[in-house]
């Protein structure tokens, strides 16, 4: 037991990604839950809520722990009004929404409620470039995690949390109270995500090139610190590449229908359009762009692929196509389409259609890469280009990891480039959270845990010292 | 391997009675002594058991019905490495002695600084571009992330001014003074010039050099393709000029006529030569136009001496008894084929027949003969060919006039030098026109050597 340095001491470990969400205990392999990070919310809940009985008496528990909470959560909702003007509310539900201290509507959480069709139902996600934008969203993950899928009684166990590179002082001093005042963890840790995905691929320095759903980072790893001033980063990730393929349907009289408005379908041949009775669903508009989504990063996970070498419409449309249908029963063969799609991560220039001024200043990612590693001191670039770390659910396009090695190999410089991608999807997938189930079940590690005592002491602020 | 067993039941026949009891006795053995062995392995090593000990690995773990399961406890923990009272639970084995260590307290290490106080530092640390703060700021940082530089480098915020990059020069020279006024006792002087030395930092050649790296590695492909070519030519003129070197002194050496020169002669004539050839970098093989004509402007009784055969060596005694036909000198293993292949198209057999003892001293001296001819053919083929290049070169159609063309002017001369050859019209192209008894006495071969000397 000694020989590996391990001491299990029941820790939890929390990674809320954009698009996922990871929770499980620290020592295992694999989170022991994984649902999506967005959540549903509808304003004011419908009368006699059917079947969510346990849920609901669940949920008023919670209620009246959040009620207790100091004035900090009005700050927050401040902020989350702010940030709640990107999904535009649409039909019945464009209301605005005035949230009061105690939760008028109803959250719901988990792949299985969000996805289910509630005619006034938002959908929102609590992060916005990484960083925390709804705390009450938030909330409702970590209940759900810890009471609903973990089932576990938080007082118990330490918890380790991992955040982005490049989170504030402000939203970790936050995480900081909410894990202590409301949860009552004895102990209590933030990681940063890179860190924690070099540690799970066991290096200490590492270029962690991390490509999730909205956003794409490069963040220089030393020793198990983030090197700040080369993190690099641009809100180009999965969702813009979906984005993208939902415009390539459109520009070809594509109708990207759902799968909850499909009620029946019949086959049709290749390329004709779909023969399907629709249901009469009204939705608001969030809900409806989710579910498209969905369909479209399907699409992406079965048909796209990048080409392995520079893009080549000539060698491409040679490769053979992909067939693929829609919910609806619109279904046809994809050959160059499905390489233009992951291209985009190499070549936005080009490949974008319509960019927003935002997305005209993207750069290619190998480039990002160099960019970041060139930002380091001169003596540690070589290791840097040493240990690529590839990882999240964008990387996991077929020849990604080849196509990043090419494109590093053709800009000029002489070190010696070498890609870790690991092969397995899990691992690609919850990389972060692997490591910070690694680093919590060390036996060096339990000394720097941030305790009840140190937060009472020393207030919210000690996470900013400890936690580096 | 069908045995005389298998034969006989091929043809339905009773096996012998003899090889019954051959198989009856193979049987025996293995039966008895195979233990641990497999019948196959025994049937390859029979009786010769290895030293080494068989140990057929079991794959099946036993059950050990006698321990007993070890006892473990769900137990709250403290972490002396902790200022707080932390307590967290976990597994253990239960423990004998209550008091026990934390395991994992042993490898909390700090790392350990030099540190000054205000006093030290108003006294001898004192710097225009530091204040007292920040020299305490850097102190913390370097404590905080243990001395990894990167790091501090990284988060080095300090208002005042950007001074990241020097950080690590101010830590190095508050070193070396505290060093130098702490340790004063003399008896450390060795260990203070350890200490002095393993301290020292040179900020500006430490820019310079990172300023370097910088450009190395950030060239252009265009440039590391140039570099890579100059680094080529270099390598290759080295090469070349080792190799026409090489083949001047075997040329040298097999006519002899190294004494011309005197020591060092012919690498400094082949430098020459290069140069005056006017040859640039990578243009191939130049083989010097004078460094062929010295020898021709010698005399040709020189060169006539200077082409006798080299003295037969010494008879070498072989002990014991011996066939005279192993007597036969060797010849070089890279000559032979080539050697043989000359004494087939003289009709010779690859060994004499009878070999008497003139007959081998005389064969002896044949194929010497045959294997300076070789290399001497060869020389003239390259000579040749290196004349056509520099004619070539000159493109002149004064070509005729310099009589360095094979062909009929060559075979002119060698008829009017050759005294004993037996034939003539011998040209390069490798027909000697050497008749079959000619070969017996080494006229014949010699003067075809002769001749081709004389060519050159």
């Amino acid at each position: 037991m000694g020989t590996y340095g391990g001491d299990e001491v029941a820790a939890l470990v929390l990674s809320v990604g954009h698009t996922w969400t990871q929770a499980g205990y620290a020592g295992e392999d694999t989170p022991k839950s994984v649902f999506p990070t967005s959540v549903g919310w509808v304003d004011s809940p419908p009368e006699a809520d059917q079947g969510d009985d346990a849920d609901n008496s669940e949920d008023t528990q919670m209620q009246d722990v959040s009620q207790g909470e100091s004035d900090s959560n009005n700050i927050t909702k401040k902020d989350a009004d702010g940030g709640d003007l990107a999904p535009m509310p649409v039909g019945a539900a464009a209301v605005p929404k005035k949230k009061k201290k105690t939760l008028r509507g109803k959250y719901y959480v988990g792949d299985g409620e969000i996805s289910c069709w509630r005619s006034d139902m938002e959908i929102k996600s609590p992060l916005k470039d990484g960083l925390v934008e709804d705390w009450d969203a938030l909330e409702q993950i970590w209940d759900h995690a810890f009471l609903k899928r973990l089932r576990c009684d938080p007082t118990e166990h330490p918890l380790i949390i991992t955040e982005a590179a490049w989170n504030t002082r402000e939203i970790r001093e936050k995480l900081t109270e909410l894990a202590f005042e409301k949860y009552n963890f004895p102990a209590f840790f933030v990681a940063k995500d890179a860190v924690m995905t070099a540690f799970a691929a066991g290096r200490p320095h590492a270029l962690v090139v991390d490509s999730g759903g909205d956003m794409t980072s490069v963040v220089p790893v030393y020793d198990g610190y983030v090197l700040r001033k080369g993190i690099m980063r641009q809100s180009l990730g999965g969702d813009v590449l979906s984005e993208q393929a939902l415009m390539q349907f459109q520009s070809n009289n594509v109708d990207v229908v759902p799968q909850y408005l499909v009620a029946k379908k019949s086959p049709v041949e290749v390329g004709q359009k779909p023969v399907a009775t629709l249901r009469d669903r009204p939705a608001t508009a969030s809900f409806h762009k989710m579910m498209q989504m969905r369909v479209i990063h399907d699409f992406k996970e079965s048909v796209c692929q990048v080409s392995e070498s520079t893009y080549n419409e000539q060698n491409i449309t040679a490769r053979p196509q992909k067939p693929y249908e829609l919910p609806d029963g619109y279904n046809n063969n994809f050959g160059a389409d499905r390489f233009k799609i992951p291209e985009i991560m190499f070549n936005p220039k080009e490949f974008l259609r319509n960019p927003t001024p935002e997305q005209e200043n993207f750069v290619g990612l190998p480039k990002l890469i160099y960019n970041s590693a060139q930002s380091c001191d001169v003596d540690f670039r070589p290791t840097l280009f040493s240990n690529i770390v590839l990882t999240g659910g964008n990387t996991l396009f077929p020849g990604f990891a080849d196509r990043v090695h090419w494109e590093l190999n053709n800009i000029p410089h002489s070190y010696k480039v070498k890609l870790h991608a690991p092969g397995n999807t899990v691992e690609r997938k919850c990389g972060s959270w692997l490591g910070g189930s690694i680093m919590a079940s060390l036996g060096t590690f339990h000394q720097l845990w941030i305790s009840r005592k140190e937060y009472s002491d020393t207030g919210a602020g000690i996470v900013n010292k400890k936690c580096v | 391997m069908a045995t005389g067993n298998d034969v006989r039941e091929i043809f339905q026949l009773k096996p012998s009675e003899q090889v019954r009891r051959v198989q009856k006795t193979e049987k025996k053995p293995g039966t008895n002594s195979c233990n641990g062995i497999s019948r196959e392995l025994y049937g390859l090593i029979g009786n010769n058991v290895s030293t080494v000990a068989f140990n057929n690995p079991t794959y099946k773990p036993k059950l050990a019905k006698g321990k007993k399961a070890v006892n473990w406890t769900w137990r709250p923990f403290m972490n002396p490495s902790r200022d707080d009272d932390l307590t967290l639970h976990h597994w253990e084995k239960t423990r004998t002695d209550p008091n026990e260590e934390y395991r994992f307290y042993k490898f909390n290490k700090a790392i350990s600084l030099i540190d000054f106080s205000e006093k030290d530092y108003t006294a001898h640390l004192q710097d225009s571009d530091w204040t007292y703060d920040e020299t305490k700021y850097l102190w913390d940082l370097c404590r905080r992330f243990d001395l990894r530089w990167v790091v501090i480098q990284d988060r080095y915020e300090w208002p005042a001014q950007e001074q990241d990059r020097m950080a690590l020069d101010r830590y190095y020279s508050i070193n070396r003074i505290l060093t130098k006024v702490r340790l004063t006792d003399s008896s450390q002087a060795s260990e203070k010039a350890q200490l002095l030395a393993s301290m020292a930092y040179d900020k500006n050649r430490e820019i310079e050099r990172k300023k370097n790296l910088e450009i190395l590695n950030t060239r252009t492909p265009e440039q590391i393709e140039e570099e890579e070519a100059l680094y080529l030519e270099a390598r290759r003129i080295d090469q070349n000029e080792k190799k026409i070197t090489r083949e001047r002194e075997n040329l040298l050496r097999l006519l002899n006529t190294r004494d011309i020169y005197g020591p060092g002669g012919p690498a400094s004539a082949g430098l020459a030569g290069q140069v005056a050839g006017g040859g640039g970098p990578g243009t191939g093989i130049i083989i010097p136009s004078n460094s062929i004509t010295i020898p021709s402007s010698s005399s040709s009784s020189d060169i006539l001496a200077a082409a006798t055969l080299p003295p037969p060596k010494k008879e070498k005694l072989i002990p014991g008894a011996y066939l005279r036909s192993q007597k036969t000198a060797p010849i070089v293993s890279t000559k032979q084929q080539r050697v043989q292949s000359t004494l087939v198209q003289l009709g010779l057999p690859f060994k004499p027949a009878m070999p008497t003892a003139t007959v081998i001293a005389k064969w002896d001296q044949l194929t010497n003969n045959i294997v300076t001819l070789l290399d001497l053919k060869k020389q003239v083929d390259k000579l040749e060919s290196d004349v056509k290049v520099v004619k070539m070169r000159r493109g002149s159609g004064s070509s005729g006039s310099s009589g360095l063309i094979p062909g009929s002017a060559g075979a002119g001369t060698a008829a009017g030098a050759g005294a004993g050859a037996s034939s003539a019209g011998s040209t390069a192209d490798g027909n000697f026109g050497v008749k079959r008894e000619g070969m017996t006495d080494e006229a014949g071969v010699s003067g075809q050597v002769k001749k081709k000397k004389k060519k050159e």
